[in-house]
């Protein structure tokens, strides 16, 4: 049996691991830096109330997907937190100054706009796209058929290649 | 830009993101200690005082009842508060079955399902609006007495009786046709045009979008 203090170690850990994951969600789902801080915490929170249920014969990066997208989708919907964020003058999401080379940090922008435009539930699809998610675990974590999954990447990608082609 | 070219930049960005970002563990142990707190969200509150006031009332008006019965009140007084009282039963059962759904809720099912139930959990606030308007004709017939009838039948035909027909008939129109279906009619965003039903008509308006997402 683990200690209350080893679980809650644990859980940072995982956090940490995949603090690239929530961030990037939340980047895809708020510009707005304050409300991207929000955002964090927000699935921080809600990961954290999930974490003892958590049933270990799943993947872990399943589930943190689908939390992390149902909080971003229901906090982009409701444009406002639901859990009291906290406030010490720190900030949760430090980032520091790394910029990729000039012409991919137009381009990351660029695909990042293009995914910040698209609709809550096409949003979150792309971003297991690019994150390389099989279909399969793609349908189980947004709850669609994997035919489903194949048609909408093909029709969003098209649309990528078209806002693409007109910027060029 | 090609797929391979868009994956290989996000890899990059993954790269990136590994070398610059860092999240404070402070925070993340404050939000730990706030769920052991047991923090209630303050909807779920609120809809836990408005079914307490809820059944107060209901309890009130069941007296009112019961001394309009035993004191031999007119009818029309009597049935109009039966017929409020079973509106506000259902209204407040249905707030119980939204306080059930908000504990339903569990962010680690699939985005699809999930967000379908939060949406319905929202849009169900539109059913206990038309269910109230049912009993609008109840606030043109409680005052009516078997005295006014017999005495002035004229006046009470053709005053008070189009009166509650109007009433009952636009009270049934607006029970059938408060849903997402009339969303774009200018008497709908009359009705519901206070910020207090954005996230409302929001959510019902979602659910037509994960239907269609679901299937197109």
């Amino acid at each position: 049996m683990q200690t209350t203090t080893t679980v809650q170690q644990d859980f940072v850990s995982t956090i940490e691991a995949n603090k690239g994951i929530i961030f990037k969600i939340c980047n895809s789902y708020c510009r707005n830096a304050i409300d991207r801080e929000d955002l964090a915490q927000e699935i921080i929170f809600q990961l954290w109330k999930s974490w003892e249920r958590f049933d270990e014969t799943y993947k872990l990066s399943t589930w943190m997907y689908r939390i992390a997208l149902n909080v971003a989708i229901s906090f982009y919907r409701n444009e406002k937190k639901t859990t009291p964020t906290i406030s010490m003058g720190d900030h949760l999401i430090e980032l520091s100054d790394e910029n990729l080379e000039d012409g991919l940090e137009a381009n990351l922008n660029a695909l990042q706009q293009f995914i910040n435009e698209l609709k809550p539930l096409d949003r979150a699809l792309m971003i297991l796209y690019l994150e390389e998610k099989p279909h399969k675990e793609m349908a189980d974590i947004i709850g669609i058929s994997t035919t489903n999954v194949a048609t909408k990447i093909g029709r969003i990608k098209e649309q990528l290649k078209q806002k693409f082609n007109n910027q060029n | 830009m090609d797929n391979i070219e868009m994956i290989n930049l996000w890899k990059q960005y993954d790269e990136k993101l590994e070398k610059s970002l860092s999240l404070n563990r402070k925070i993340i142990t404050e939000l730990q200690l706030q769920k052991a707190k047991g923090a209630l969200k303050p909807t779920k509150r609120i809809k836990k005082w408005a079914v307490f006031i809820g059944i107060l009332y209901v309890i009130f008006l069941g007296m009112i009842i019961y001394g309009a019965i035993k004191h031999h009140a007119s009818i029309f007084f009597t049935a109009s508060i039966v017929i409020h009282l079973l509106v506000s039963v259902t209204a407040i059962a249905l707030y119980i079955r939204q306080l059930y759904l908000i504990n339903q809720i569990d962010n680690s099912e699939n985005v699809i399902e999930m967000q379908q139930k939060l949406a319905n959990l929202k849009s169900l606030s539109l059913t206990i609006v038309g269910i109230s308007f049912l009993q609008m004709p109840v606030f043109t017939t409680w005052f009516i007495t078997e005295k006014w009838i017999i005495e002035a039948p004229l006046n009470f035909a053709l005053i008070q009786v189009p009166i509650v027909l109007a009433f009952t008939a636009a009270g049934i129109w607006l029970y059938k046709n408060i849903n997402i279906k009339n969303i774009d009619k200018k008497w709908f965003k009359l009705l519901f045009s206070g910020p207090e039903w954005n996230g409302t008509i929001k959510s019902a308006m979602f659910l037509e979008e994960i239907e269609s997402f679901k299937h197109n």
